[in-house]
């Protein structure tokens, strides 16, 4: 019977304000999200928040309107004063002495004093939305009886069916059933029969991951856009604007491509591309592009413009190319290699007996290799395929370089030589260039505007300073001037510039490009029989076989698979394998990574932790505690010898379900203190690094040093504020870490991966403090690790930075052990 | 003590099901809550903007003691509330809503606390 009242529920033909997840159509508690126009109630159902606000969240839309028939009338919820509509900022304030309350905002209208003399009571506003859902005397929250009525949506039907509606903004529950929606890609393997069936299987994943970053940039367009114009140094027009924080996942890279679109009437319709040459930092929120071209932009207009992302398919391509290469083409890498990489392990492991190593295990101009670095070197010149695991400051360059040093003159042909990321390519090819080989630095087009340490090298400009070719460098001259070259002049500049690449790429010893940049067309031509990937771990296994099939013979995996791995953004195709890389593979297969064992960089008492929980207790020092301890600097550590302490903040600030405490106000605070001490006993700004784990919290550290912070704006602004993804390959004198308040439902998110944490504890030099709250924390397994470490040290502290004293805080019981 | 948990309006939460779903909803949500806050942490108000005195007409019918409104507000059903004045705005329109605030919120023991203590002066 009770089954037969649920089919009556859902057949009916349900009104328009029917709650698009569970059905309920009371119109006094149903609201419309105003961006998409879906109807929601404002019950929980099962979940931990109302429908209404479960859409809103996992949808990123933020107004609402009511029913004309609902508790309030017909109305768009905005503030009273300013019009906002975000629902996140409203809240409401009381009068004095009448029944009488105010939709306000929360900043700036309800913060404003001014409010009080016109017997307003600001200091009571409260938010729109409490424990997740609005206000119940907004919109009516339905009741036990009729919620148990309705669909029980699950969470994860919500989030399919929020899914589904990027594709089809009209899709309905029923069409959750529908065949194909739930299917999992098939899952990533050990070993693969043959090339065709690795394509097979890393083929749909790239798809997967392409699919969702194109609509994820495609739904990015933000309008109302305020623009500043410039020139930049080549003659090219700049655009700046400030961009709105929608959305976590989005990172804005140095040369994405955004589209400016005007829609005002001052000039006729316009729209243009261009690439980005500044994003947000420190000195401000400003988004810089350089246009494609200087015709007809419309710089004497300043608002009324639009900002489109750009999705580009190029690097995506290149790994479905690359893919169908080693599939197909018996040329792109040897045998050895291939069944290597299949994971063919009844291939005995080759050794190259005939190479006579040199006597000089070193390069010009490098630091002399220590032992264990140079059994790397021997050990990845005498085999076709290595893998070398560089744990932090244990001179993973330095041995990568002279790696590529020996390989040339052993080899005499060109190596290639890649990194995922364009910084950690950079590094790399300094190093190399110092040795006195012929380096060529090959960058995406997009980003030849963008300055580097190693500009100079660049292919671009490589080209630029060519002696002997008059012609090119005149057209190139006159290109620059003009802005536009007539099309006879055009075809000609590009034939030179053609040849001239050939011959700059055939000459040279070494090439360096990111892994991606190997699918370049300019290399396709070429073979590499040598192929060294620095950072591997933070490839995909597509990503790192882009440069792979450009005709290895030799491959050297340089990586750490303790540190972070690729960055995959769908779930799907993460969940599928895609974010294992392939040296975390060849880990797995049995193939001995051959790892470095001394650090240069910590101090040996932050080194400690580290060692002993990621790497067996196998790093060594080699610096002592007097080359790590800072001269001339005051700072109350606790323990003198031992330069790193847990500051311990208590969670009072966590309002449930407000939301507001994520921010952390306290942690910030402390932060701001640690800084100005460190700033005031005269460390500089840039010696040290703030590591916060969300975007959010970036910004508000940020903005919160720079307007309390007693000292100059000025140096807080030369201080780094990153999260710990954005600090990996790279170190800082001091770290200051800050958790940030974790509520017991969420779990501790970003730190509770050992590979995270690892990176995050070992990019200080010297001396390393962690700000958070031990009872959260030390629920999980490795925290609770940690935080007995620190407590044994006595170096687990709280209260005022010139009276630090041991916490006697008690732990709480990890619930799992990870790693 | 489930019956307490039901009694509270904001608390029906009959079956909550926790999942890994439901817990990434949550950290989204404190995202979602702390990036618009920080939006707007630089806004200034614009001159003039701020002028909300409570309109005169409102301001005679909410003008009354917390017993009269208790008395006018309080149906036949188990929970008394009192109403309250909502000022709202849509776009250039101010509005003005009647809602029922329940009676054992802090707003309404705020107010009658004021009114008593005025009264005791
Ligand atoms: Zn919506
Ligand atoms: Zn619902
Ligand atoms: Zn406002």
């Amino acid at each position: 019977e009770e089954e037969e009242d649920e089919n009556a529920f859902y057949t009916k033909e349900l009104p328009e304000w029917a709650c698009r997840y569970c059905g309920i159509h009371d119109p006094a508690s149903a609201v419309m999200c105003n961006v998409c126009h879906k109807w929601f109630c404002n019950g929980r159902g099962n979940t931990s928040g109302s429908h209404i606000i479960n859409h809103l969240v996992r949808a990123k839309h933020k107004e609402v309107s009511l029913h004309k028939d609902g508790l309030v009338r017909d109305t768009v919820l905005e503030c009273y004063a300013c019009a906002v509509k975000n629902v996140f900022v409203l809240g409401f304030i009381p009068a004095k002495a009448e029944s009488v309350v105010v939709l306000l905002c929360r900043q700036p209208c309800a913060a404003q004093s001014s409010l009080r003399d016109m017997n307003w009571d600001p200091e009571q506003w409260k938010p729109l939305i409490n424990d997740r859902a609005l206000l119940p005397w907004l919109v009516r929250v339905p009741s036990e009886a009729e919620q148990l009525r309705a669909r029980q949506i699950t969470a994860q039907q919500i989030n399919k069916l929020e899914e589904l509606w990027k594709e089809n903004a009209s899709a309905t529950f029923d069409d959750l059933e529908r065949p194909g929606v739930d299917e999992e890609p098939q899952q990533v393997c050990l070993r693969y029969e043959d090339g065709f069936q690795y394509q097979n299987i890393f083929g749909p994943l790239v798809k997967l991951e392409a699919d969702y970053d194109k609509k994820l940039k495609e739904s990015q367009t933000q309008d109302k856009i305020e623009v500043r114009w410039d020139i930049g140094l080549n003659k090219k027009i700049c655009a700046y604007f400030t961009l709105a924080k929608t959305d976590g996942d989005m990172r804005l890279m140095h040369g994405d491509e955004l589209r400016l679109r005007y829609l005002g009437d001052l000039h006729k319709p316009w729209s243009g591309v261009g690439h980005v040459i500044k994003i947000p930092d420190n000195f401000g929120e400003e988004v810089g592009i350089e246009l494609k071209s200087n015709v007809g932009v419309p710089t004497d207009c300043r608002d009324k413009f639009v900002v489109d992302f750009v999705w580009k398919s190029t690097s995506f391509d290149r790994m479905q190319a690359a893919l169908r290469k080693f599939a197909v083409d018996d040329s792109s890498v040897s045998p050895y290699i291939y069944h290597r990489l299949l994971g063919h392990v009844e291939i005995d492991e080759l050794i190259f007996r005939h190479i006579h190593l040199p006597k000089q295990l070193s390069a010009p101009n490098l630091p002399t290799l220590n032992n264990s670095q140079q059994y790397a070197l021997k050990h990845a010149l005498q085999r076709p395929l290595s893998l070398i695991q560089g744990p932090p400051g244990t001179g993973k360059t330095v041995t990568s370089a002279t790696i590529v040093y020996q390989l040339v003159k052993q080899t005499g042909g060109s190596v290639l030589v890649c990194a995922p990321s364009n910084t950690a390519v950079d590094q790399l090819t300094e190093k190399i260039h110092k040795t006195g080989l012929k380096v060529v630095r090959l960058c995406a087009k997009s980003r030849e505007a963008i300055d580097s340490p190693v500009s100079f090298l660049a292919l671009h400009n490589q080209i630029r300073n060519l002696e002997d070719n008059g012609e090119l460098q005149k057209l190139q001259q006159l290109k620059e001037e003009t802005g536009e070259l007539s099309s006879a002049d055009e075809k000609r500049y590009r034939m030179l510039k053609k040849q001239a690449e050939k011959t700059l790429l055939e000459a040279a010893d070494v090439i360096c490009c990111t892994c991606v940049g190997a699918g370049d067309p300019r290399l396709a031509r070429l073979k590499f029989h040598s192929i060294l990937i620095d950072e591997s771990m933070q490839a995909t296994e597509p990503e790192c076989m882009v440069p792979v099939v450009l005709g290895a013979k030799q491959v050297i995996l340089v990586g750490d698979h303790c540190q972070l791995g690729p960055v995959v953004m769908c779930k799907k195709a993460s969940r599928a394998g895609l974010s294992q890389s392939l040296f975390e593979r060849l880990v797995v297969l049995g193939i001995r990574p051959f790892r470095l064992t001394v650090q240069y960089r910590m101090h040996p008492q932050l080194a400690q932790f580290p060692s002993n929980f990621f790497y067996e207790g196998s790093l060594q020092n080699g610096v002592a505690d007097a080359d790590r301890t800072m001269k001339g600097v005051s700072f109350p550590w606790p323990q003198a010898d031992k330069p790193q302490f847990f500051y311990v903040t208590s969670g009072q600030e966590e309002i449930a379900g407000s939301g507001t405490s994520y921010l952390n106000r306290t942690e910030a605070s402390s932060v701001e203190k640690l800084v100005t001490r460190f700033l005031n006993s005269g460390v500089k700004p840039e010696q040290i690094g703030v590591i916060t784990p969300y975007e959010g919290q970036r910004a508000y550290l940020v903005q919160y040093m720079q307007y309390q912070g007693p000292l100059n704006q000025k140096l807080y602004q030369r201080l780094e504020v990153a999260s710990v993804d954005a600090f990996q390959g790279r170190e800082k004198d001091l770290i200051i870490m800050s958790c940030v308040r974790s509520n017991e439902h969420q779990g501790i998110g970003f730190l509770s991966d050992p590979r995270r944490l690892n990176v995050a504890l070992t990019r200080a030099r010297y001396g390393i403090i962690i700000v958070g709250n031990p009872k959260v924390l030390s629920k999980q397994g490795l925290w609770n690790h940690l935080l007995h470490h620190f407590k044994e040290k006595k170096v687990l502290v709280e209260g005022p930075l010139n009276n630090l004293k041991e916490s006697m805080m008690q732990f709480s019981k990890p619930k799992r052990l990870v790693n | 003590e489930e019956e307490q948990l039901l009694d509270g309006d904001m608390n029906v939460n009959i079956n909550h099901v926790q999942c890994e779903e439901d817990n990434d909803f949550m950290s989204a949500f404190d995202r979602m809550m702390a990036d618009s806050i920080l939006e707007r942490a630089s806004a200034v108000p614009r001159p003039g903007q701020l002028d909300i005195s409570v309109p005169v007409h409102i301001r005679s019918t909410a003008k009354k003691t917390y017993d009269q409104l208790l008395s006018e507000g309080t149906k036949e059903e188990a929970k008394p509330v009192v109403n309250f004045v909502f000022l709202t705005r849509s776009g250039n329109k101010q509005q003005y809503n009647s809602v029922e605030m329940p009676v054992d919120s802090e707003l309404v023991t705020k107010l009658r606390t004021r009114e008593e203590a005025e009264r005791a002066e």
